[in-house]
């Protein structure tokens, strides 16, 4: 299935981190109002394959991700690294600022894998994506908060394979895919989350197609995939004299 | 279900590969199964093993491998024949060497990371290269790899039955009878006389 004409121009995808790219609140994540940065490390678990990663985020209403994550196949021994640069905004709607609509984009490369099957056949991915999600704080107390969240993204990959064997041969390939996430942050002090959540790739090019290997390295079509991220607040803000 | 002609030796220090192909061509064993057969063997050996893919990955998305195979191609001054040591140590045994020992085929008898396995074989003495292949055949041809097929190598050696140790004990003149039985009554079952 393709989505049509891109809707991220020039942005060439690759593979998601694990967690998919989203602003703050709309990922589960409290607003960066307290704290200057923040580092989060996630897993994920696929039907055939596991992600570790690990991102750095810094701005406030604007910001910016920056993150990596391997994602490995244990019956291919085969993984790749995606490099991943994220922007987004947490948008508060109402009097309560209890709801959030969340624009963000983004752009990954992913490396590997790398003599796939012990044959001289290389895999590279550049990948854009444009999502916009949701986010509801559904408990706000003084030390506790939880958000629930959904978004969608439509993600643009464009996969290249290399095999250099008597001559070098580069195939390239191109598939537009949708990815939905859900998940629910809990957060204490505005400085820890924890945050469970599951992804749900659609769109992706169907096997047995030649150009299959466009599609993000582990990730199957329709895959509900759960994972789990821990954040931590660096630098407090100071709160402004009243 | 068949046995394999080409890679079954039933000698000692050989190997028996059963192939099962089930009716429904849809089915996809998952990593964690297995489907149970019984082998025995006239002189007293009797072992319950489990059939797996014989294609993978699980996933059908990429390039595919044989699940308990791989081959050795040598450098010049070396033999294959050499490193069966190293070959038992990483669970498997050869099932072919070619004349001069420049080429060889692995049998590994347990299809987990198979191919990190395989990869290690790169750093024997003398290796060349390794590498999965499947024998040519058109994509109608129905001898070709289907995603659905089944298949598992057992070793086997000469001499006294020691029931349920995973390996077929054999002597010459020996039955060797596979059987498989249906979920809803029914068995399959073949047979080989041990030369």
């Amino acid at each position: 299935m393709s989505l049509g004409p891109p809707v991220v121009v020039s942005l060439l995808l690759a593979v998601l981190p694990a967690p998919p790219l989203a602003a703050q609140v709309c990922a589960g994540f409290p607003p960066l109002s307290e704290s200057h940065f923040r580092a989060v490390v996630s897993a994920v678990s696929y039907s055939y394959a596991t992600s570790l990663g690990a991102s750095f985020v810094g701005g406030r209403q604007l910001f910016g991700i920056l993150g990596a994550a391997r994602t490995r196949d244990a019956e291919l021994d085969a993984s790749t690294l995606e490099l991943s640069l994220d922007g987004g905004a947490d948008i508060a709607f109402g009097p309560a600022r209890r709801v959030f609509l969340c624009p963000s984009l983004g752009v990954s490369v992913g490396l590997g894998p790398y003599d796939l099957l012990l044959r001289d056949d290389d895999y590279q991915t550049v990948a854009g994506a444009l999502g916009l999600g949701v986010a509801a704080v559904v408990v706000r107390s003084p030390g506790l908060a939880v958000v629930v969240t959904g978004s969608l993204y439509v993600v643009r990959l464009t996969a290249t394979r290399t095999a250099t064997g008597f001559e070098t041969i580069r195939w390239s390939s191109k598939d537009n895919y949708g990815l939905l996430s859900i998940s629910a942050g809990f957060s204490c002090n505005n400085l820890l989350t924890i945050r469970p959540g599951v992804t749900i790739p659609f769109g992706l090019l169907p096997p047995g197609n030649p150009d299959d290997f466009a599609v993000p390295f582990g990730r199957e079509e329709r895959e509900l995939s759960v994972g789990v991220s821990v954040a931590v607040g660096i630098g407090r803000r100071r709160r402004a004299a009243p | 279900m068949v046995i394999d002609e080409f890679a079954t030796s039933l000698r000692d220090g050989g190997l028996l590969f059963v192939y099962g192909f089930p009716s429904d061509t849809t089915f996809r064993l998952e990593t964690r199964q297995r489907v149970p057969i019984e082998i025995a063997v006239t002189s007293g050996d009797r072992e319950g093993v489990g059939l797996y893919r014989r294609d993978c990955p699980a996933r059908e998305r990429g390039p595919g491998f044989p699940c308990f195979q791989f081959l050795l191609g040598m450098q010049d001054g070396f033999s294959a024949a050499d490193l069966a040591d190293r070959v038992a140590a990483l669970g498997g045994r050869f099932y072919l060497v070619s004349r001069y020992g420049r080429f060889a085929g692995v049998m590994l008898f347990s299809p987990e990371n198979l191919v990190r396995r395989a990869r290690s074989a790169l750093s024997w003495p003398g290796v060349k290269y390794v590498e999965f292949s499947y024998p040519f055949c058109l994509d109608d041809d129905p001898g070709c790899v289907r995603p659905s097929d089944l298949s598992l190598p057992v070793p086997v050696d000469t001499g006294a039955a020691v029931a349920g140790d995973g390996i077929l004990q054999v002597r010459s003149g020996d039955t060797v009878v596979i059987t498989y039985r249906q979920p809803f009554g029914g068995v399959l079952e073949t047979r080989r006389v041990v030369p």
